[in-house]
């Protein structure tokens, strides 16, 4: 019974102390990074998401695609209820699971058990209930003895495990994924992706953002292509897939920015074929030079043996 | 199964409501949250939480040792006044300053999941509920040995440190909020809480001041300290000070409502 409704949401992130984006080049119109300023010209926030708006029902399968800051994560967050809009309306049915960051929602100074017991209270369970999932997972995320040690001596791979598990094994009916499953070896990327599947399967839907056009096609049966704050496409994955590719395609290749390297070494090799063009040439004039001298003496010979012939001619006619 | 439904761009009064609700309904969470602080304060110590205990009774031990030579009460009376109000006055610094770092403090839990601010406060809340009790023990102690029964009225005390409570739960979410906007507000309100401690009659009293009295009875801390200290001590009611202590509980818990409505969505960029 999950549902998912988005209706004109925009959101800003307010810039406070004293960072201020400083514009380079000429200024974006709207649309993700277009900074708002204040009647005294300061500016106060910079806009991450514009006039959004889409729904989602069970069995939706959502990939999301943009490029580095068009807002995919935002919108995640967004739907988590962590961020919570100025304008526009969300409204979210079904209890959701983010997968963001593995930092985020684990006391690192806790050990491993502790901290599933508070994912599972957070979660809404029981301590009694959360008890009764342990050992299975505990199983999962296969840690073995190291759930008795603080989480902070975990590895990058084994703490992902353990919030994967962690983020899984309390029924959710919304699965928030923020290009997340990278970490971890073979085997648990398997039954991660098989758990993830039947999760889907039982009625609820999945949210993915992530770069990669294999895994969107292989997850996902919508997707939605986010471009600096604004959806700029939602339907049909290969429909999006392909006008994605189509819009992005580079255009004509300009020619890329010289370094001084580069310059410097351009010129040597156009000295380089200058030279040996001159070469070529003094060779050639020589060359020519040798032909007018052979030629000139082709013709002496010729001459003399006129001369010659003149004169056996002469001597051989009476005069 | 637990399910979860909400609404984002609603009633910012009714949203604030809910949160407060749904915070103190999820009793389980704050309270092993609140517990796994206090176990990872004391990790690896042998007396553990006793610490607290420790502390509180040599500062009290040394505070009555220097400061009995300037005053003309009995030695007993003294103990026990400085140990009762240096106890209200631990646990007033104590939610003041936890108050100010409460959502900085949880920025970890705030960005991984939607959980209602109340919760945090709540646990925040809890650990100086349960230092304070361990804090009492010396209180308890002192009362004991100095001979000193408690009357009936001596529950009115109870009544004061409920609002004690109340009045915390409003400052947790008036400093935390202020604090995660403008940072320069819990060194502000560190450096106003030394000096408070001198302004206040712990190791005072106030008869002893003379004229001085009419001053520094503007310190709202002290009709707090009164108002807890006096039932327990002397078996009345000052209700003077009482009143101040309702009046205040009230304002600070419509300021930190109107704030908490404010401030709940936008709070999570502040941090």
């Amino acid at each position: 019974m999950a549902s998912i409704v988005l209706k004109h949401i925009t959101l800003s992130y307010p810039i406070l102390g004293g960072a201020k984006p400083k514009v380079v080049g000429p200024t974006r119109l709207g649309g993700a990074g277009s900074v708002i300023k204040d009647g005294a010209n300061r500016t106060r926030s910079v806009v991450a998401l514009e006039d959004i708006s889409f729904g989602l029902q069970d069995g939706d399968r959502l990939g999301l695609i943009g490029r580095n800051g068009s807002g995919k994560s935002t919108l995640l967050r967004i739907i988590a209820g962590i961020y919570e809009p100025l304008q526009g309306h969300a409204r979210i049915e079904g209890a959701v699971a983010g997968l963001f960051s593995v930092g985020l929602g684990v006391h690192p100074e806790t050990t491993g058990y502790r901290n599933i017991m508070l994912s599972g209270l957070m979660a809404g369970y029981s301590r009694a209930q959360v008890t009764d999932m342990m050992p299975e997972i505990a199983a999962f995320c296969d840690l073995g003895e190291y759930l008795d040690m603080p989480v902070r001596t975990y590895s990058n791979g084994m703490a992902m495990r353990l919030k994967f598990a962690c983020a899984t094994a309390f029924d959710a009916d919304i699965i928030l994924m923020d290009e997340w499953l990278g970490a971890g070896d073979p085997s648990f990327q398997d039954k991660a992706q098989r758990r993830l599947r039947k999760m889907v399967d039982d009625a609820g839907i999945l949210m993915l953002a992530s770069h990669n056009h294999t895994v969107i096609r292989k997850s996902c049966n919508k997707l939605a292509w986010l471009d600096r704050g604004k959806l700029r496409a939602f339907g049909d994955v290969e429909e999006v897939l392909a006008y994605h590719d189509e819009a992005t395609r580079p255009p004509a290749a300009a020619p890329p920015a010289k370094t001084e390297r580069q310059v410097e070494k351009e010129r040597e090799r156009a000295a380089r074929i200058e030279a040996d063009r001159e070469r070529r040439r003094q060779e050639k004039r020589i060359e020519l030079k040798r032909e007018k001298r052979r030629q000139e003496k082709r013709r002496q010979i010729a001459e003399a043996k006129k001369m010659a012939a003149d004169a056996t001619h002469d001597a051989d006619t009476p005069t | 199964m637990p399910t979860n439904y909400y609404e984002l761009g609603n009633n910012q009064f009714n949203a604030a409501f809910s949160d407060i609700m749904s915070g103190l309904s999820r009793w389980r969470l704050w309270i092993a949250l609140a517990f796994e602080d206090i176990r990872l304060r004391f990790k690896r110590t042998y007396i553990g939480i006793l610490w607290t205990t420790v502390s509180f009774g040599l500062f009290v031990a040394v505070k009555v040792l220097i400061f009995s030579p300037f005053t003309q009460a009995d030695s007993t009376f003294f103990t026990n006044y400085v140990a009762i109000g240096f106890f209200a006055w631990m646990f007033i610094t104590s939610m003041v300053t936890d108050g100010c770092n409460v959502f900085i403090n949880s920025e970890r839990w705030m960005k991984g999941g939607r959980l209602p601010l109340t919760l945090f406060v709540n646990v925040s809340m809890t650990r100086s509920v349960v230092l304070a009790f361990f804090n009492f023990i010396v209180v308890v102690g002192l009362m004991a040995i100095y001979h000193v029964t408690p009357t009936v009225t001596a529950l009115w005390s109870l009544v004061v440190f409920l609002l004690f409570i109340i009045n915390g739960f409003s400052l947790h979410f008036i400093l935390g909020i202020l604090c995660a906007r403008f940072r320069d507000m819990s060194h502000l309100v560190q450096a106003i809480m030394r000096v408070m401690f001198f302004l206040t009659p712990i190791f005072w009293l106030p008869e002893q001041m003379g004229d001085l009295w009419k001053y520094l009875s503007y310190n709202p801390f002290a009709h707090f300290l009164i108002s807890f200290r006096d039932p327990l001590l002397s078996g009345t009611v000052p209700w003077n000070s009482f009143a101040i202590v309702l009046s205040f509980t009230a304002a600070l818990v419509l300021v930190a409502f109107a704030l908490l409505a404010f401030a709940r969505r936008r709070i999570i960029f502040w941090l």
